[in-house]
């Protein structure tokens, strides 16, 4: 089974499931990317790894369905970050820590160290930092964006609106 | 848009190499199916189980014995009251002296460093409390050479409540929320500071008078109005350690704020002037000698002293009528009026001196204590009776607070007749307006007040905020709130402050060497901020996890990672303890503060001296989280199979710390995360937070600390407080 590429507006790939994918395939095809965006939000690999995995389980329970879709990758990471935001959500938040479930992730003050981009990103809150990731680095519109994190377009404008002003100062200039 | 863009995959191309695996997740969605289906099974047995248990319950059990109430703070007394000093003792009398009882019984002041051993007890300016429940007083040991002695406050039965030492000044002054005084520490020895002591007798913070500043004369601290500063000739020193400012009406040392504190009476220039708080608009109101002066309840009438003379002034119409005077060389001092306004209680220079009042008519002038000098009637500024108190009651020892889906409830021990008393909003719904939310403990330790979070408008996840703090009674009824950074929120061991991080993350640890440093606040009961508590520079919140600040038993000090960091300002100290036991999460002081109990690092259960030394191992290894129990002969702790609560199975335990032995709490054991482990206040049943993985499912459990009937006390959450301090 194949699947075709397009682009989306930002000139990401967008996936085309004109026929049905497997999921195996899908999670190859994804999984990193997911990864990643998870990890520049969170700043936590342990975080970043558990929330992919359960963005993936939640789409394999509809994978009949979403594999049916205009847009997996889209509801991909709309599950992902749904699961970023109930996991970050201050009530879950709070048991985690009660519970010391959250395991430190030493190796992002190594990262900071040495990469001035990443370290850029450490001022931002992560709902900035969620939302210039989907809007500027995955290329989803504002209000997509938004429906993904459960806030208004308004607010997440304005806290992409911030992150650029942040990056803007912690970057430097060539 | 690029330029972004180009800085995000650049970021995200420096990613630690993930272990994904498609094979996990399809594990995992077998195993989370499997576990659906065993929990539609069970949730049947458990109703009927729970039928079952309610039925014979109801049938056979004995009405569970209450909780022994929490002992409340001091009674006010009565509105009128009067306190005075004499012979070396403190007196408590009827407003008129009648019915007197001597509660600290003192050396007289002649036979007070003659050889003899004992006290002298004495005063100077106001002795009770704005709230009626506590006089101030000092003491002077007379066989000490050099006189030394400190303050004592009590209650007006003469229960000391705390006693410091202090060589310096003379009168007290109290905080207008009645929680505070503020004292010389030092006078002539620059720099002279200030203490400023809690009703521990902890010193909360210490203010510095600024450089240059010289004692002209033998005056005390007085606080503004508002508590947020105390004025010292001239000087109002903000008590959260912001810089001094100075006042206009620095002339006059006795200057005296009226009852609302919107307005000062001082004398300047010979003439007596009343003027705004802050010194401005200031209006000679009596053209000659006056000093005493004392506002009358409600403000409107001030009397005052010329010397000889008693007078009284009408603030509206500027009208002063003499009251009464002296003999040729008798000098008058103006003590208060009564609470009703209607008399004014006074001292006289006579040979013999003496306590008398008389009617804002100049009537009825009559003596109440005759040899005394020093007195004071309970004059209360609010329309309260006195006979109320003015804090909300305490609840009942045991009571439970927990928060849920945004919401905040209180509810009986085992988690029956819940009362929500915060309504929010859950996570997932947290649009534009949010939900509360808690960590760790909520209950002030006198049970009167909970503290937890409200996220105001849900516009950012994660940590560290700034999110309000809330403080509210039982009921739900707010006391106060405020923002601030962090998570859980500290209650001091007197529950009258909280401290929580002021900036921990604002902005985020980039630069260890730029960054601006933590700090920490610690805010009254009003919601206002008393000391700030600077971290070393040094200090990065990044290296040292993000522990919320906690109390040091004692009151005196917040510990935060390694740091022990004292609340009158002066130097943090590093901690002695090894690493393991600076996790004020993971180590866990005895009620009476000597010992604490900490997981080493071999995850052995170390008990040392509080300053770490003297450590003994007491339980094998695979040991975390331990707590010990409020009556000091049980530590419970959970046991873990590779002494990490990750991917291993989970077993509370409990340590008899007489004799050693362990004991596994069955039903307590499996594969599921339990943390937030708290005793009941009698220290014989235990509250857990438990996290099944499979079911994806919090809960507050407890359990009797022999391991007998566990059950769910709320479902749901893992964010719950016993009222059992």
């Amino acid at each position: 089974m194949r699947e075709t590429v397009q682009l989306g507006p930002a000139g990401r790939e967008v996936h085309q499931a004109s026929q049905p994918v497997a999921f195996e395939d899908f999670f190859a095809q994804e999984g990193d990317g997911l990864y990643r965006a998870l990890w520049l939000v969170t700043r936590n690999r342990f975080e970043a790894e558990e929330l992919t995995q359960e963005a993936f389980v939640r789409v394999l329970e509809r994978w009949d369905r979403v594999s049916e879709m205009e847009d997996p990758r889209a509801y991909l990471y709309r599950t992902g970050m749904n699961a970023f935001r109930t996991a970050y959500g201050r009530a879950l938040l709070a048991a985690k820590r009660t519970m010391k479930a959250l395991p430190a992730d030493d190796a992002i003050a190594e990262i900071d160290e040495r990469d001035v981009a990443v370290r850029a990103l450490a001022p931002l809150s992560q709902r900035q930092r969620a939302a210039v990731v989907l809007t500027d680095m995955l290329g989803f519109r504002s209000e997509e964006a938004a429906r993904m994190l459960g806030i208004r377009a308004s607010t997440l404008r304005m806290h992409a609106s911030r992150a650029h002003a942040a990056l803007k100062e912690a970057m430097p200039r060539d | 848009m690029t330029e972004f863009r180009s800085v995000l995959e650049r970021a995200g191309s420096n990613a630690p190499q993930p272990d994904l695996q498609v094979e996990r997740v399809l594990r995992r969605r077998d195993r989370r199916q499997r576990n659906q289906r065993i929990g539609a099974g069970a949730l049947g047995v458990i109703v009927a189980l729970a039928l079952g248990t309610i039925l014979v319950r109801s049938v056979t059990s004995e009405p569970t014995p209450a909780d022994p109430p929490v002992v409340p703070g001091p009674a006010p007394a009565a509105s009128g009251t009067l306190t005075y000093v004499l012979d070396g003792d403190i007196f408590v009398a009827d407003p008129d002296g009648s019915n007197a009882v001597r509660i600290a019984n003192g050396l007289p002041d002649n036979e007070c460093g003659r050889g003899r051993v004992g006290e002298h007890y004495w005063a100077e300016g106001s002795m009770w409390s704005p709230d009626g429940r506590y006089i101030a007083y000092r003491h002077t040991e007379c066989s000490d050479p050099e006189f030394r002695g400190g303050v004592e406050i009590s209650d007006a039965e003469g229960n000391v409540i705390t006693t410091f030492s202090t060589g310096a000044g003379w009168r007290i002054a109290w905080s207008p929320d009645s929680t505070r005084v503020a004292v010389w520490d030092s006078l002539y020895d620059p720099p002279s500071t200030i203490g400023v002591y809690g009703l521990d007798g902890a010193r909360q913070t210490q203010l510095t008078m600024p450089s240059g500043y010289d004692p002209h004369g033998d005056h005390d601290p007085v606080w503004m109005p508002d508590g947020t500063s105390v004025w010292m000739d001239g000087w109002a020193l903000p008590v959260d350690g912001s810089t001094p400012r100075q006042l206009p009406f620095g002339g006059d040392p006795y200057a005296t704020f009226s009852p609302d504190g919107s307005l000062v009476a001082y004398s300047e220039n010979r003439s007596l002037m009343v003027a705004r708080s802050d010194g401005s608009e200031p209006r000679a109101v009596f053209g000659g000698w006056a000093e005493y002066s004392a506002w009358s309840p409600t403000g409107d009438r001030i009397a005052f002293s010329d010397g000889e003379s008693l007078r009284l002034l009408d603030v509206a119409t500027g009208e002063v009528t003499r009251l009464t005077e002296g003999e040729r060389g008798t000098d008058l001092w103006v003590k208060g009026f009564s609470p009703e306004g209607d008399r004014v209680l006074f001292s006289t220079s006579e040979s013999d001196s003496s306590l008398w009042s008389i009617g804002v008519d100049g009537s009825d002038a009559s003596r109440v204590v005759a040899g005394a000098w020093q007195g004071e009637w309970l004059s209360q500024t609010t329309d309260e009776p006195a006979t109320a108190d003015a804090r909300p009651a305490p609840a009942a020892s045991g009571t439970l607070a927990y928060a849920l889906d945004g919401d905040i409830f209180v509810a009986d021990p085992d988690g029956s007749n819940a009362v929500r008393i915060a309504n929010g909003l859950p996570d997932e719904d947290c649009l534009d307006g949010g939900g509360y939310w808690a960590e760790g403990p909520m209950w002030s330790p006198d049970g009167r007040y909970l503290a937890y979070r409200h996220d105001a408008d849900c516009s950012s996840s994660g940590p560290p905020g700034p999110w309000d703090v809330v403080i509210s009674d039982a009921e739900g009824n707010v006391i106060t709130t405020f923002p601030a950074q962090g998570w859980g929120v500290a209650w001091s061991p007197d529950s009258t402050r909280v401290a929580v991080w002021d900036r921990l993350y604002d902005p985020p640890v980039i630069d260890p060497f730029n960054d601006p440093p933590a700090t920490i606040g610690v805010y009254g009961l009003d919601g206002s901020r008393q000391t700030q508590l600077t971290l070393p520079s040094a200090w990065s919140s990044g290296e040292n996890h993000d522990d919320d600040p906690a109390w040091m038993p004692d009151g005196t000090s917040l510990r935060v990672h390694n740091l022990e960091v004292p609340l009158d300002g002066s130097t943090p100290r590093q901690l002695l303890l090894p690493l393991p036991a600076l996790r004020a999460s993971v180590s866990s002081y005895s009620p009476d503060g000597s010992r604490v109990a900490y997981a080493d690092d071999d995850s052995s259960l170390v008990v040392a001296a509080a300053d770490g030394s003297d450590a003994r191992e007491v339980a094998g290894r695979t040991v975390v989280e331990p707590v010990w129990s409020p009556t000091g002969d049980r530590i419970a702790f959970i046991h873990s199979e590779k002494g990490s609560k990750y991917g291993s199975s989970n077993e509370l335990r409990v340590l008899d710390v007489a004799t050693g032995e362990v004991t596994p709490l069955v039903g307590m054991d499996g594969s599921w995360d339990i943390g937030g482990i708290q005793f009941s206040a009698r220290g014989d049943r235990i509250l857990i937070s438990r996290y099944e993985r499979g079911a994806d499912e919090y809960g507050l459990w407890s359990i009797g600390v022999d391991g007998s009937d566990a059950r769910l006390v709320v479902a749901g959450t893992a964010q719950g407080d016993w009222l059992s301090r």
